[in-house]
């Protein structure tokens, strides 16, 4: 491995529930203005500016086939090195910094982008499932959630003010995110009063749909990096896996695949205690009941000890491990950007620059992205100032 | 193998009906400004500052420049032929949502203010097409402009 | 780089228009088996995954989760990337970013289409468009390359005639390759009759829909020396795209095919590209394009390539042997098409190809993946390092 990957710059829009006056593009351009204007790197022939981009995002929600490929010009991808990762932002970082470890570019520019208002989520997500039998059944992403926190919860005794917890941390913590969208004193009450939407799960304890915005990233060998900032944050790690698809296939209650990729991301960085050596953690909570299991996979607690956890208030802000001090994705984010925003996020708070909810002295963090039905694929990347 | 077993083994397709219509609502954003232009029977493209070039569709940035693409040029009534072709397959009518013959050549057109833009042509003869004649925009009655394409129901040649 | 690669082993479908035969996975799964077969190696020796297909003309969603799990990689790394017809081209690439960071050490990259079962749910985006603009015009590839062939014949002084003798040399490669889909046995005077879909495109001069998968395996040369003792190394690799910045109004002849081998060229020194690459596989999506591609790749001087054709100098056996394998036009598994033109180009690099193999010593190889409006993905093989 050719030295390490840092990341000089990152943006994001603000999210809301529908951008009605913005095309998806002026997200685009927005975000990546703004991240050239932070490293100062234009669009150059000599090697000496942007080498790459790299986008994250899904054609379905785009509209028209193809989409990305006739929009690729508004993040500067004309007669350069560009490719679009089908999957959560959390990918394209983890590959963008393969593709500078590879010693083949410099420089890339991500880019997420999503427009979830404009069409119907659930709809998209269904055709995310296998064709000939879970389609058929009516599963969906959200379906799937639900049996997976049904099984987790019954099996590991998880109470619903626990998951309820989440939702009322979450939303405090986005009260001091200028970017987010849900931040509002809602109590456990509210969340446990709120409607069923899938059984264990209430609205209120899923991520709100539909939310627009984009996130954009810099990624730089060690070599630029310091060229171009003096506060680089260096990828330290990074590890992906699959599960089954076949929810049957799995016992749902554990997330094999997360605990897989967070091994190899810690293998990578050298970390053996992720609870003690990281001081916060970004991850991709589409429903509360995944916090608690996603803190189990990625190893801050035992199995089946999420709801501890909470109860313990070690991922409150000020605890040992402020999980989502940005809110999280039940704040309000679209699929797909969220990723690749965990990762922004953790690189803005090992910066000091996160403001009202800035982790004190942060020095090491963990992002963590999830695409598929009920957590399938993972990614696991971690980072340090 | 009797003919039940044969039939059994006979490898086939499953079908599948998915809903018809899938609803998409796209926010036209700095769009809007060239589909209102429409409505009004005018056609207006964005200029680069660096390189001057106009372009329809809208762009927010220059390709080449990747500059913010902030003025609006009126590109007139009038162009040139670039270039044409009449297809002779049925292709979907995004207007009606249906599978149609097309009767009118597609044709690029260079408009007065140098933006290139694709159209429909009167002549339906495509050998009486030339490259560099001059046309004319034929529009829609105003009441039933959408700010779409074809809202220019076509593109007639002018006598010179 | 920080690695040297190599590709260790290859595998394609038998392509067909309908394969009512076998599901989605597993086609996939004939092919991924032929090329574990070819490598002598096993899905528990793969360490990282690449997949993908344009899924939207197939109507799924991020497939890569459903199809993963009947390769029997669940629990490995990977990833989907989509870039409509380059997809194949940029799978590949990412494959080899991949196992050139020497962080994996055994590579798969697999893709796919399977049009026979496109439900056409969410519709084929053609002519590729801004969701507003272009996507009111009734365009399709097939258009683009009326457009394009319209204006090569305008410029060139090419006539009909001579774009029915380039499809009737890709038609008497076809018939020497096992795995081509159209194998027709054509005469000039057959194509010229043919149905005019777009003058001057007839049906036979397009790619056809196809159902196929190909598949091949990438690893860092210590452990490619150990797979296999006919590595192909891969010697360079560019993705060039242009992401929408010209429609097909503006410029009907763009594409950033010569812009790229210009670059992959000074990279690599290569000064005379017809000596110094001995065989092409070119994505050529309409039989007349491979005209045009001819002059950019830099084997003739600017419309002139029809002349070559005149006087019967293109074949396998002949002075210019581009697309051996019967090329695109006779086989159009969209997003594993690039990949089938690798594994035809790495087949011939082998010495492997059977019937349609070059004669000679093959030391340097030229595959591209072509999509959009001219974006281009280049890949450069090699037989010795």
């Amino acid at each position: 491995m050719a030295g390490r990957v840092g990341v000089v710059a990152v943006a994001q829009t603000k999210f809301e529930e529908k951008k009605a006056t913005e095309h998806t593009a002026e997200l685009m351009y927005n975000v990546t203005r703004e991240v050239m204007g932070q490293t100062g790197l234009e669009f150059k022939e000599d090697g000496t500016g942007i080498d790459a981009t790299l986008a994250a995002s899904y054609d379905l929600f785009s509209g028209p086939a193809g989409a990305y490929m006739f929009l690729g010009y508004v993040v500067g991808a004309y007669r350069r090195e560009d490719e679009r990762v089908l999957e959560d932002g959390s990918l394209a970082v983890y590959y963008g910094a393969m593709q500078i470890l590879s010693g083949h570019v410099d420089t890339v520019l991500l880019v997420s982008y999503n427009k979830e208002s404009s069409v119907g989520k659930n709809l998209i997500e269904w055709v995310g499932m296998d064709q000939i039998y879970q389609r058929r059944i009516g599963l969906d992403f959200v379906s799937a959630a639900g049996l997976q926190a049904m099984r987790y919860t019954t099996k590991y005794g998880i109470t619903p003010e626990q998951c309820a917890k989440v939702v009322v941390k979450s939303h405090r913590n986005a009260a001091n995110n200028p970017y987010a969208m849900c931040c509002d004193n809602i109590t456990v009450e509210d969340v446990l009063r709120s409607t069923m939407l899938c059984d264990p799960i209430r609205v209120q304890e899923a991520k709100p749909t539909p939310v627009d915005g984009a996130c954009a990233i810099i990624l730089a060998s060690e070599e630029k990096a310091r060229k171009i900032t003096d506060k680089p944050v260096w990828i330290t790690g990074f590890g992906s896996c699959y599960d089954h698809h076949e929810l049957g296939y799995r016992d749902l209650a554990d997330c094999e695949a997360l605990t897989t990729a967070a091994q190899r991301a810690y293998k990578m960085a050298g970390i053996t205690n992720p609870l003690k050596t990281f001081d916060l953690a970004e991850i991709s909570e589409q429903y509360a009941y995944q916090e608690l299991l996603w803190s189990e996979g990625l190893g801050f607690c035992g199995k089946g000890e999420g709801g501890k956890l909470i109860d313990s208030g070690k991922t409150q802000m000020g605890g040992d491990l402020p999980i989502n001090p940005s809110g999280g994705m039940l704040s309000g984010l679209p699929v797909c950007v969220a990723g690749m925003q965990r990762v922004a996020e953790c690189v803005v708070q090992l910066r000091g620059e996160a403001g009202d909810r800035q982790v004190p002295g942060a020095k090491k963090a963990v992002a963590h992205g999830v695409d598929g039905p009920a957590g399938q694929l993972q990614c696991v990347i971690t980072l340090e100032n | 193998m009797t003919a039940e077993q044969k039939k059994e083994e006979q490898p086939e397709f499953i079908q599948f009906r998915y809903p018809r219509e899938v609803p998409y609502e796209h926010a036209l954003g700095y769009q809007s400004k060239f589909a209102n232009a429409l409505k009004q029977g005018r056609i207006i493209a964005t200029k680069c500052p660096v390189c001057g070039r106009c372009t329809i569709p809208p762009r927010i940035v220059c390709p080449f420049h990747h500059v913010k693409q902030t003025e609006w040029v009126d590109q007139g009534q009038r162009g040139r032929l670039i270039s044409a072709f009449k297809i002779n397959f049925p292709m979907f009518n995004s207007r009606t949502g249906e599978l149609q013959n097309w009767e009118n050549p597609i044709i690029a057109v260079e408009l007065e203010g140098g933006a290139r833009m694709d159209g429909w042509c009167a002549e339906t003869d495509p050998s009486k097409l030339k490259t560099g004649m001059l046309l004319e925009a034929v529009w829609r009655p105003e009441e039933e402009r959408q700010g779409r394409a074809d809202d220019i129901l076509h593109w007639k040649p002018v006598e010179e | 780089m920080a690695e040297r690669i190599a590709i260790v082993g290859v595998g394609q479908t038998h392509h067909k228009s309908k394969r009512p035969d076998v599901t989605t996975a597993e086609m996939i799964a004939e092919s991924v088996e032929r090329c574990l077969e070819d490598a002598g190696l096993q899905m528990k020796d793969v360490d990282h995954l690449v997949g993908g297909s344009f899924e939207v003309a197939d109507g799924y969603h991020c497939p890569d989760k459903w199809i993963i799990p009947e390769l029997g990689a669940v629990g490995k790394a990977g990833l989907e990337l989509q870039n409509v017809g380059t997809t194949g081209g940029v799978l590949a690439v990412a494959s080899f970013n991949i196992a050139a960071t020497g962080l994996f050490d055994t590579v798969l990259c697999y893709s796919w289409q399977k049009m026979d079962e496109a439900a056409g749910a969410f519709g084929r985006g053609g002519g590729g468009a801004n969701e507003y603009w272009t996507g009111q015009f009734p365009m399709s590839p097939i258009t683009n390359f009326a457009r394009r062939t319209y204006a090569y014949m305008d410029r060139s002084g090419c006539t009909e005639e001579h774009i029915a003798m380039v499809r009737v040399k890709q038609d008497q490669c076809a018939l020497k390759n096992p795995y081509a889909q159209l194998r027709l046995g054509l005469t000039v005077e057959q194509v010229m009759s043919d149905v005019l879909l777009a003058w001057p495109i007839r049906r036979l001069h397009m790619c056809p829909t196809t159902a196929g998968a190909a598949a091949f395996i990438v690893c860092p040369e210590e452990r490619a020396k150990k797979v296999t003792d006919k590595p192909v190394w891969v010697e360079d690799w560019f993705t060039c795209h242009q992401g929408g910045a010209l429609t097909m109004a503006e410029d009907p002849t763009s594409s950033t095919l010569r812009h790229a081998c210009e670059v992959v060229y000074k990279r690599q020194n290569i000064k005379n590209p017809v000596k110094e690459i001995q065989a092409w596989e070119v994505y050529e999506p309409a039989s007349p394009a491979e005209l045009r591609w001819m002059e950019e790749v830099g084997i003739c001087e600017d419309y002139t390539a029809w002349k070559l054709f005149e006087q019967d100098k293109v074949g396998i056996d002949k002075e210019v042997p581009f697309n051996p394998s019967g090329g695109v036009t006779a086989t159009n598994p969209i997003g594993a098409t690039p990949v089938v033109r690798l594994v035809e180009a790495a087949l011939q690099v082998r010495g492997d190809a059977g019937e349609h193999q070059i004669p000679g010593k093959i030391e340097r190889a030229l595959a591209t993946g072509y999509g959009g409006q001219g974006e281009n993905v280049i890949m450069l093989l090699r037989k010795t390092l």
